[in-house]
């Protein structure tokens, strides 16, 4: 053995904590954090296949593709449109408080900021992939899509910069009132559902959803199987959605997956027993819908609360999600998925449910207004801008399929292809034309 | 219907004819009128329904259909952009009853191709579209009594929106409201499918989707029984 390494050897038995104190903890520790995080993001990545799987299951089989093709493009189209300017928006020098003005078109930086942007990715792709759900069976495949891009590049990160725009320098306005949304309950869900309001506004109701009397019609999904399993990969991804927001691998990753579990088991129960309560026939997709909603609900505070008000937490998301269905349906807004309840209504509440339950500040009005003020800019900003924007493209390119389109199915009319060209003999069309 | 369900179909119908004026202005000044005919029902059959960029594809076509092609497509695809940009105020008239008068054969029609559809009126297309309507409302009226008189009436009140001919436009009122029990006038593929289009549309805003697309269903098998379907793809007319 070389003399050198027979007196470090020699060293490391004889005086251990100084030889220790020479490594690189501080890289240790990034390496660690990068690692985390590159893993978190992966497990935000897969529940682009989680919302793919629900919203393709809660459709009818002659549009299966189409929305298939709509959650795997948006991830696409979203994440080069992130990358070029959304990131820089949201993240970038925020001197003003209301927008980043530099990380645009990301390159030759430390390699935190590249772990950063992958992972900050993966949660614009599940803000766009939130509309698509709500738009499904009756939008057309190149108006969503630019959607899209408009969502990711605008909408979802300037308000995104308000409250999480202080990684460089400046601080976003949100954040200097202290408004508490620790993984995008409000940054991500709500912004997210408000967008799809805009779009279902827009769009109208599917061809005979709502009778000349207002009877709400069912239109329901041709496969439960694949909802159930995208609501179990949905959950599975929120531990790397919630988990991978302290941006760092620390021990508060434990409260606040345990919080996230907890919080969508409650959703579940919730909705379960309102539907109960309630005497409606207790529905897979309500329940589902139900732990989606405490997923939601619990993203805002899930660093920042004792596991019983995550529970709480959960709980009262699952009525949420049930009557706000209800309530979609009482003014014939068509949501085939129930993404505005769930993302938008249990999405404010679980921002609300952080500036109430928040540890050592319990009940804390000046915490509450501060939250609520978060909650309506997140409305105000989101809403309008995707309304005007959904009716450009309306007034452009058309936002609605035609109705012989959405007669004959948009897998067909989109993509001239068939998702179960064995069992769909009666598919109504697969001619030429 | 919901109004903006009646907007769609409306749209969608006004759209078409838009369209139609507007090719047959550009195409008029350039054609013979043995091919101007045989152009328009080209247009009308596979490209009426497509984006405006499918204008090459369109003169393609054309130049593949006619027996002599046109001279300068240069010229055509000019004129093409040129009028569906204008207002409908300064296109033609809509030149549906001519087009209808050339497939019964009262105008000549220059193809191609011996045989061509647009030569000629085929029947069949018409007896195969006959069953099918007749099937569905049938099975609308089961589930839903009073149903089949309500479509009737919605689909008769649409046909003028069709750019339908006078003469057509009576037999289709009296057959779909029961009070005859043929169908003889020729009709286009592209007037059919719009027809069952409308009825399905109707039939969503009546009973919902879910069980129209069951009763279309039916209709369909029907009119895959007949022995016309071997030679006339019932699929066609949706």
């Amino acid at each position: 053995m070389p003399t050198l390494q027979r007196r470090a050897l020699l060293g490391l038995c004889l005086f251990p904590s100084t030889v220790l104190a020479e490594v690189d903890l501080a890289g240790l520790q990034a390496s660690m954090d990068t690692v985390w995080l590159a893993s978190a993001a992966a497990l935000v990545f897969f529940m682009q296949a989680g919302f793919a799987l629900l919203e393709s299951g809660m459709s009818r089989a002659k549009n299966a593709v189409n929305v298939l093709m709509k959650n795997y493009v948006d991830v696409c189209v979203g994440s080069i449109a992130f990358w070029v300017v959304g990131y820089g928006l949201m993240f970038g020098t925020n001197h003003s408080g209301w927008f980043g003005s530099d990380r645009f078109l990301l390159g030759g930086v430390e390699h935190l900021d590249y772990s950063l942007l992958l992972f900050q990715t993966m949660f614009a792709a599940t803000a766009v992939t939130i509309a698509s759900g709500a738009m499904a069976e009756r939008t057309r495949y190149e108006a969503y899509v630019l959607g899209a891009v408009g969502i990711t590049a605008v909408i979802y990160p300037v308000f995104g910069s308000w409250v999480w725009g202080s990684l460089y320098s400046g601080q976003g306005w949100l954040a200097r009132l202290g408004f508490i949304d620790f993984a995008g309950s409000t940054v991500v869900h709500s912004v997210g559902a408000w967008v799809a309001l805009a779009g279902i506004i827009v769009l109208g109701p599917r061809l005979g959803r709502y009778g000349a009397s207002g009877e709400t019609r069912g239109l329901p999904g041709h496969n439960l199987t694949l909802v159930a399993l995208g609501g179990f990969i949905l959950w599975l991804g929120w531990f790397g959605f919630n988990g991978g927001s302290t941006g760092a691998a620390d021990t508060g990753i434990g409260l606040i997956n345990l919080n996230t579990h907890l919080s969508a088991a409650a959703g579940a129960l919730g909705s379960l027993a309102s539907m109960w309560l309630l005497r409606q026939p207790i529905l897979l997709t309500h329940t589902i819908n139900g732990s989606l909603g405490g997923l939601v609900a619990i993203t805002a505070g899930a660093a920042v609360m004792e596991p019983a008000f995550a529970i709480l937490t959960g709980l009262l998301a699952g009525p949420t999600v049930v009557l706000g269905v209800w309530l979609l349906d009482k003014l014939q807004l068509d949501d085939v998925v129930g993404a505005v309840p769930v993302h938008g209504f249990c999405g404010a509440w679980g921002t609300l449910a952080a500036g109430l339950f928040q540890t050592g500040k319990l009940f804390d009005p000046v915490q509450i207004t501060v939250q609520l003020i978060g909650i309506a800019a997140g409305f105000l900003w989101a809403f309008p801008l995707a309304l005007l924007m959904y009716l450009l493209v309306d007034k452009t390119v058309g936002l609605r399929a035609e109705g012989l389109d959405e007669q004959r199915g948009l897998d067909f009319s989109e993509h001239h292809e068939i998702g179960y060209p064995e069992f769909q003999r009666e598919i109504l069309h697969q001619g030429d034309n | 219907m919901t109004i903006r369900e009646a907007a769609l179909v409306n749209d969608a119908a006004g759209d078409l004819i838009r369209k139609r004026r507007a090719v047959y202005t550009a195409l008029a000044p350039h054609l013979k009128p043995t091919q101007l005919f045989a152009a328009l029902w080209l247009w009308e059959e596979e490209f009426s329904r497509g984006p405006s960029m499918a204008l090459q594809a369109f003169l393609d076509r054309l130049g593949r259909h006619l027996k002599e092609p046109p001279q300068d497509r240069r010229i055509l695809h000019r004129s093409l952009v040129d009028t569906l940009g204008r207002p409908e105020a300064e296109l033609a008239p809509d030149p549906m009853p001519h087009m209808l008068e050339s497939l019964a054969g009262k105008l000549p029609v220059e193809c191609s191709a011996a045989g061509d559809p647009y030569q000629r009126f085929d029947p069949i297309p018409l007896r195969v579209f006959a069953e099918l309507m007749s099937r569905f409302m049938s099975e609308l009226a089961r589930h839903e009594p009073g149903v089949r008189r309500k479509l009737g009436s919605y689909i008769a009140q649409h046909l003028p929106r069709l750019g339908l001919a006078p003469a057509e436009l009576a037999e289709l009122g009296q057959w779909l409201n029961g009070v005859s029990a043929k169908l003889s006038r020729p009709l286009p593929e592209t007037m059919l499918r719009n027809l069952v289009h409308t009825g399905y549309v109707a039939a969503c805003e009546y009973v919902g989707p879910v069980l129209t697309d069951r009763c279309l269903a039916q209709g369909l098998r029907a009119a895959e029984a007949l022995a016309e379907a071997k030679d006339y793809d019932p699929r066609r007319l949706l």
